[in-house]
């Protein structure tokens, strides 16, 4: 079917016939990880979620840890701490990160691109080496990590951000060849545009620009981002790995 | 049966655990002298990460203490702690 603009309601009725499972999500106090978060216990899923405040999800299938993914100690007590009161864990979606205001690579303090890194990339890596880990001993789960449109577009001011969701795409691929011995399956999902704060961010006039150049020209719907992540983390599914799904954009 | 034993107990039972997995030619033998890793080791550095996971659990259940074996203090000793069962089990038990 050609992806239309009615086509997330189909999607919907997908993602609601998905079995329920155990998904751990980072970032869940706002944005797509909170969105993500609300759109899997609405299926009937376990979700733990974690952000370096509070939580902001008030339902019953929903735990919530206050962590900073930049901490590998902190991500380590969180993940051990799960491993014991969750059981199982289907599916990992390392989505925390930054997005900084647009800023020209000449005119960027080595403090932005410090905190960029040390979240974005020092984040996932923390959650990918301890959920790695778990997933490893059980032989079985998902684990995807979050890129942009941005390292598809090349656009001034995000040189930073860009680098570091680069780098997100090239450690999952060898994440995911480190683990398919395991039958745990890595990838990554590269969402275009998304209506949160961080996106905001960057600037009307980036977004207008980026927004030209994507190839399905609208901001993308929460049950669209949720099919992906259902995609990769089907065990029917585990041969895919080490991917990228750009959503909205030929990249 | 010391500390020190408890743990090659555990890294033992372990490493037959993981022998399940490994072809028959990169079977350990269930023994502290087996070699892990390095020269005249039989495990890949994807079986070893895997064995060091599970001995971390397990150390984490049976004396209900968490450590990290894979750690900077463990990269950086002069002998590698993933020589053999015996050397392991003696820098887990000097955490």
């Amino acid at each position: 079917m050609l992806a239309g603009a009615d086509d997330s309601a189909n999607t919907k009725q997908e993602m609601s016939e998905e079995p329920s499972g155990t998904i751990v999500v980072t970032g869940t106090s706002r944005g797509i990880g909170h969105d993500i978060a609300i759109q899997y216990l609405s299926s009937g899923w376990r979700v733990f979620g974690c952000s370096r405040g509070e939580g902001t999800i008030e339902n019953e299938g929903y735990a919530h840890e206050s962590v900073d993914v930049s901490s590998a100690e902190q991500v380590k007590n969180w993940a051990r701490s799960l491993k014991k009161t969750a059981g199982q864990i289907d599916v990992m979606v390392c989505n925390a990160g930054l997005a900084p205001a647009a800023s020209l690579l000449t005119l960027t303090p080595p403090s932005v691109l410090d905190g960029i890194l040390q979240t974005n990339v020092g984040g996932t890596f923390h959650v990918c080496c301890e959920f790695g880990k778990i997933m490893m001993r059980q032989r079985h789960g998902s684990i995807i990590t979050t890129s942009s449109m941005a390292v598809g577009l090349h656009e001034e001011g995000t040189s930073a951000y860009s680098a570091s969701k680069s780098a997100i795409v090239e450690m999952t691929k060898i994440l995911a060849k480190e683990l398919a011995p395991f039958g745990v399956n890595c990838n990554v999902i590269a969402p275009s545009m998304y209506e949160t704060e961080a996106l905001q961010a960057l600037g009307d006039n980036i977004i207008e620009r980026a927004k030209e150049k994507l190839t399905v020209k609208r901001s993308l719907s929460i049950e669209e981002i949720c099919s992906v992540i259902s995609f990769f983390g089907s065990p029917a599914n585990r041969v895919v790995t080490g991917q990228v799904i750009y959503l909205g954009l030929v990249a | 049966m010391s500390k020190k034993e408890q743990i090659v107990q555990i890294i033992l039972e372990e490493v037959g655990t993981l022998n399940e997995h490994l072809p028959e030619n990169q079977q350990l033998e269930l023994s502290p002298q087996a070699v892990l890793f390095g020269e005249a080791g039989k495990l890949d550095s994807l079986a070893l990460v895997n064995l060091i996971v599970a001995v971390e659990e397990r150390i984490e259940e049976d004396f209900d203490t968490t450590i990290s074996l894979a750690d900077e203090r463990a990269l950086s000793q002069t002998e590698s702690p993933f020589r053999t069962v015996s050397t392991l089990a003696d820098y887990i038990n000097s955490l």
